[in-house]
């Protein structure tokens, strides 16, 4: 009976530990359809943004890239538009500021809780323009953040690795030199059907509430 | 000039080209980094290593390009991560910073993921003596104890080759700056002739059978002047059929051509080979300047464990040089000498997608093979589509070829160089990496070929 107190107890920590390290995962708190002089919206708030260890990179003076990417689907999960956009921080350490980079624009703050909220609550304008779309149909915005220390190619693109395959030049048992190309197999297998694990670093995508366009412009302007 | 005689002067020769080379390009000058960007001045205090239960700690700092005391910025951070991840040693890679006990120093953090089970891999090429052959399922079992070594299995299976091959290679051996390279084989090839026989006025495609089974051993260094030298050992058994086959029509000949027949026997070949070679070139999917240059000397002799005896002698090369804009001209020369005593298998070969490209494959070989090679190519390359320069998608080449072979250099006239001009496409793809089209013309007799293979020409 103490043992399997103790199997229970040891179960629970576990569990503990687990929500725990689940809970510092980036989350999209809220997706926030709208329009604005005849373009679709769109305000998104996270969570959890800044991990000890992004934090520690921004502070150290090397940047961190906030990668969003933004999809526009039909209610029959029709890919209607894909969008990403970058917001690089990067932080000064002889004047002690922090820049913000977004697309042209650029911003510089003191406090690095100002860094957090802008980065944490954004609006991205002119997403589509409201003529290309149909006012009775059902929309939805899928949205996935992940942000890297450094460089946004620590994260794992198919094209990169897939594109990046050059010819080896390689000696042969004849006289020949020649090109030797070759495929990484398994990675190839696992991208497409292992079990994605989630990183610390990215939310998983998140759908918003399903909206029509009539609905967002009676809202914007009640009678 | 025999042989003997000539040979010191090619050694000199190669080492002055080998210094030359790395005086006037020494590689991380050729292109300007237009992408580095760097607002400020930050360095490494310390190098932390996260995650690495299998992986030795010196075997993840020799694959990066800085350490402790080194300027540390986003684009070197780039190259290293690639470094780390092109090893396939790992399934994650990360790297982070703090910062260090000073302003402007940094504590470098990477975390890893140990790479636990092997892996499979598809291997493929093409070359004129094997064909087409390709390992539909290569075992890799890398990084087995920590130590970074590589170890390849696969099964080929080809056009003209199929065998199985075991790789090993053992990079900084006993924790010193030296590799060894270790390859066992059981190979079988189908060798082409080109010769005349019966009532045929035309030289015919004449296939023989020839197996293969050894092992190779290759040393090699990693830093100051050692690094251009390696040296290696092979022991090989050979099993050349007695068999001759008309390609086209499959009739079976019963008279060859003395100087092939000689060697059908069974025999060995103990060699121990040793080899200059440099490369500064700035990157070789489109190397845009640089120069890319080998010399090896190789001995057969009965005192190495077999029972062939010959030298053999291959210069090896290439320049690279931007015009104006991103226009490329490159220039590639290949000499080779071998002794008369040299079986077929063990001679030179000209004409093909790799060689003088206005003939067919091998078709200028003469009947025995030839002890004498020397080709060059030329080629100006332009990108056609500069989006991701200089990793574009499409590059357009005009080249001029030119070539002889023979048995004696010193029997050398002008009618017996051959030469060729065309125009092709590289084309970049996914997997296959760099898909190579030219279409080129002989200039001494008409008609065209057209080649299809893998990578740049050199």
């Amino acid at each position: 009976m103490k043992t399997i107190q103790n199997i229970i107890l040891i179960i629970s920590i576990f569990s503990i530990f687990t929500t725990n390290i689940a809970a510092e995962q980036i989350a999209v708190q809220e997706i926030t359809p709208y329009t604005k002089q005849g373009w679709l919206c769109v305000e998104i708030r996270l969570n959890n943004l800044f991990s000890e260890k992004i934090i520690g990179t921004i502070q150290s003076g090397l940047p961190s890239i906030i990668d969003v990417k933004l999809k526009l689907v039909k209610k029959t999960n029709k890919t209607i538009l894909s969008k990403s956009i970058s917001i690089e921080i990067t932080h000064n350490i002889w004047t002690e500021t922090y820049t913000i980079k977004r697309d042209h624009h650029t911003e510089t703050v003191q406090d690095f809780q100002i860094v957090k909220k802008k980065c944490s609550s954004f609006k991205i304008e002119s997403v589509i323009a409201l003529v290309r779309l149909r006012q009775k149909d059902e929309y939805a915005f899928s949205v996935k953040i992940e942000i890297n220390p450094i460089s946004s190619k620590q994260s794992e693109k198919i094209q990169d690795w897939i594109m990046d395959s050059t010819p080896t030049e390689v000696e042969l048992t004849s006289t020949n030199r020649t090109n030797v190309i070759s495929f990484n197999l398994s990675k190839l297998i696992k991208f497409f059907f292992g079990k994605k694990e989630a990183s610390e670093n990215s939310s998983k995508w998140t759908i918003s509430n399903v909206f029509k366009l009539n609905e967002l412009q009676h809202a914007a302007h009640p009678k | 000039m025999k042989t003997k005689q000539l040979s010191p002067y090619i050694s000199i020769f190669s080492l002055l080209i080998l210094f030359f080379s790395s005086e006037f390009y020494p590689a991380t000058e050729c292109i300007a980094d237009s992408q580095a960007t760097q607002t400020q001045y930050l360095t490494i205090e310390a190098i932390a290593i996260k995650g690495a239960r299998k992986t030795k700690h010196e075997t993840i700092l020799r694959y990066l390009t800085f350490g402790e005391g080194d300027m540390i910025d986003p684009r070197a951070v780039e190259v290293n991560y690639k470094r780390l991840v092109d090893t396939n040693f790992f399934k994650r890679v990360n790297f982070s910073t703090r910062p260090g006990s000073l302003k402007g120093k940094v504590i470098l953090i990477i975390e890893i993921e140990d790479r636990i089970w092997p892996y499979f891999e598809i291997e493929g090429s093409y070359s004129e003596i094997e064909g087409w052959y390709f390992s539909p399922l290569c075992l890799r079992l890398d990084n087995l104890f920590g130590g970074g070594r590589r170890n390849k299995l696969r099964l080929l299976f080809g056009d003209r080759l199929s065998g199985i091959d075991f790789d090993q290679y053992a990079p900084y051996l006993w924790g010193k700056n030296v590799n060894l390279n270790t390859n066992l084989y059981i190979l079988s090839r189908e060798i082409i002739h080109y010769f005349k026989y019966s009532e045929f006025q035309e030289k015919r495609q004449i296939s023989q059978k020839v197996g293969n089974a050894g092992f190779k051993l290759k040393y090699s260094a990693n830093r100051g002047i050692w690094k251009y030298f390696s040296t290696f050992y092979q022991l090989e058994a050979i099993f050349p059929d007695s068999v001759f086959e008309d390609k086209e029509n499959g009739e079976k000949l019963t008279a060859i051509p003395a100087i092939v027949e000689e060697d059908t026997t069974r025999t060995s070949k103990g060699l121990l080979g040793f080899n200059l070679a440099s490369d500064t070139r700035d990157n070789n999917f489109y190397p845009t300047c640089g120069i890319w240059t080998s010399f090896s000397a190789e001995f057969a002799s009965p005192k190495l464990g077999g029972k062939l005896r010959f030298e053999r002698y291959i210069f090896d090369f290439r320049v690279y040089q931007q015009l104006f804009g991103r226009n490329i001209v490159a220039l590639h020369l290949r000499l080779g000498s071998t002794t008369a005593s040299a079986p077929f298998y063990e001679r030179f070969y000209l004409g093909g997608a790799n060689s003088l490209r206005g003939y067919k494959g091998r078709s200028l070989t003469p009947v025995g093979w030839g002890t004498r090679l020397a080709l060059g190519n030329i080629e100006y390359r332009f990108p056609l589509k500069h989006k991701n320069y200089p990793k574009h998608w499409l590059t357009g080449v005009i080249f001029y070829d030119f070539g002889s072979i023979g048995h004696r250099f010193a029997n050398f006239e002008r009618q017996d160089l051959r030469t060729g001009a065309g125009l092709g496409f590289r084309i970049r793809m996914p997997v296959l990496g760099l898909l190579r089209m030219d279409i080129a013309y002989p200039l001494e007799t008409r008609g065209a070929e057209l080649h299809i293979s893998i990578g740049h020409t050199f």
